[in-house]
């Protein structure tokens, strides 16, 4: 068979986007809704396409019609085509204004805790008397009115983590991750070399931290029920805006530009399998931290770190060539949505082949 | 008011007041941009709390900008995409610099931005306080 090559299909191209353009007509959406009450497909689109940028997060949600996979490829494709600026000055989450925290091990923690903006609290029913009900611009003052508008100061919060640490429960950190500010030790970047194994923690921590949510909660699953030895007890997980830091450039003093909101998990290894109590009869730690309000990545990621640090791999969560070649959303969309592609070629030659099979089969076949 | 937290301010002040001065600036100031306002991105860094290890955590989109007027730079960095505010927080950052008189009104405006910032940060805080728990022991 010879290779034909064909083409044609453009105005059926044209005319398949118009249906798309005729389906959503009905409901016309303006982008700072999206971003204003749909924030957490917001932040997960943020998250997975590794750009802080909420307005075009929501547009891009609009622009695929609510596919959040599809909306994180878009921001993909556009951070590809910005120039890097620099690198922030290193941040962690102790200063962080707090939206919420709230910890799994402790009932007491210093500070208390701080329920913030969260549904896990509400029944899952449908609320039907939302259907109809457009967004009042008041409703923001009404329910200002409602808290009331007592005074007092906006408190930091001393981790659990670090008091863990203090009490000699958590393992100690080696003296190379303390310093690693330096040159020496600049960490991986996977936007800029792919990723190799065995990969350092921080080529790891930043492929969790653009991972698709629904991946990664699915084998962070895995792995609490039974698939894997790793399953935490909650120290903290904290919502909240952190300050992103820069190098003035005239001054060379850190300076802050504004507030980025990130969801950070941190669970005390507690499973049963080897990252349970180290040599020296501590805790270990799995870390989560994702840009936006995603708690169940945050929390799957702390499980997942804590997997891939399984000495002797026996399950899918803990390996993490595994996990990591498999948890990113665009990736993994643009593997199996390419199926749709022509294979004219590829499959005719398939079909030649068994054709070509029981054709000689038949001409095997024998009387017995 | 130093560079730094002038640069601060106008990284976090509402867009169309400064925007505006900057409009009154341009009307009788000679202004050369060294900089066109630019998209472009910040990596943002974490340290980890299990290990300390320092990883980048995605990127953040911002804008820049760079001026001058009589010999003296003006820079401004905002988050998002915003050429307006970038270009005209350079403006004031450069007027500033170079002792233009509209300086004590640029002056005034941030410290009222860093108020209103502070008053929304109050009332944000004020909300979330009402949902600290509140345990009680059962017997």
């Amino acid at each position: 068979m010879g290779y034909v090559p064909v083409k044609g299909g453009s105005e059926a191209i044209k005319n398949a986007g118009r249906l798309v353009d005729s389906l959503r007509s009905a409901h016309s959406m303006d982008v700072s809704q999206i971003q204003g009450r749909l924030r957490l497909s917001v932040d997960q689109v943020m998250g997975e396409g590794g750009l802080y940028a909420p307005e075009l997060a929501a547009l891009a949600i609009k622009q695929s019609d609510g596919d959040l996979v599809a909306a994180s490829f878009l921001i993909r494709a556009y951070r590809s085509t910005l120039p890097r600026i620099g690198y922030s000055e290193t941040s962690d989450t102790t200063d962080m204004f707090v939206l919420r925290r709230i910890s799994s091990a402790f009932k007491d923690i210093p500070g208390g805790q701080i329920l913030g903006p969260s549904i896990d609290y509400t029944e899952r029913l449908l609320d039907f008397e939302e259907r109809g009900v457009t967004d009042d611009c008041d409703a923001d003052d009404d329910a200002d009115q409602e808290f009331g508008s007592e005074k007092s100061d906006i408190p930091k919060f001393k981790k659990v983590s670090d008091l863990l640490r203090d009490n000699g429960l958590l393992e100690d950190v080696s003296a190379d991750n303390e310093t690693s500010d330096d040159a020496s030790n600049e960490p991986y970047d996977i936007t800029r070399e792919s990723i190799r194994f065995p990969a350092p923690r921080s080529a790891r921590l930043q492929t969790l931290a653009r991972g698709e949510t629904g991946a990664m909660l699915a084998l962070a699953y895995s792995s609490l029920r039974g698939y894997g030895s790793v399953h935490p007890t909650i120290a903290e997980l904290r919502v909240g805006h952190v300050q992103l830091r820069i190098k003035h450039p005239y001054t060379g003093n850190n300076v802050c530009i504004g507030d980025v909101p990130v969801t950070e998990c941190e669970g005390i290894l507690s499973g049963v399998g080897a990252t349970e109590i180290t040599a020296d009869n501590r805790f270990s730690l799995g870390y989560g931290l994702v840009f936006g309000q995603n708690e169940k990545k945050a929390i799957s990621m702390s499980i997942l770190d804590g997997t891939m640090g399984v000495s002797e791999p026996k399950t899918p969560a803990e390996d993490p060539e595994f996990v990591l070649y498999h948890i990113d959303g665009i990736d993994a969309m643009g593997f199996v949505e390419h199926l749709k592609l022509p294979h004219y070629v590829t499959f005719q030659s398939s079909l030649d082949r068994i054709r070509a099979v029981q054709g000689a089969g038949t001409g095997e076949v024998s009387d017995d | 008011m130093n560079r730094d937290k002038r640069f601060e301010l106008i990284a976090r002040a509402d867009s169309e007041r400064i925007c505006e001065i900057a409009e009154r600036i341009l009307a009788d100031t000679a202004v050369e941009v060294i900089k066109k306002p630019m998209g472009g991105m910040i990596m943002m860094r974490f340290r980890d709390t299990a290990e300390k290890c320092i990883f980048n955590l995605g990127e953040v989109l911002v804008t820049e900008a760079e001026v001058r007027i009589n010999e003296e730079l003006g820079y401004a960095m905002i988050i998002g995409k915003n050429p307006e505010s970038a270009l005209a927080g350079a403006i004031l950052d450069a007027a500033v610099e170079s002792g233009h008189p509209i300086t004590p009104e640029i002056m005034d405006l941030l410290k009222s931005e860093e108020l209103r910032i502070n008053k929304e940060l109050q009332k944000t805080w004020a909300k979330v306080a009402t949902t600290k728990v509140d345990f009680e022991v059962m017997v």
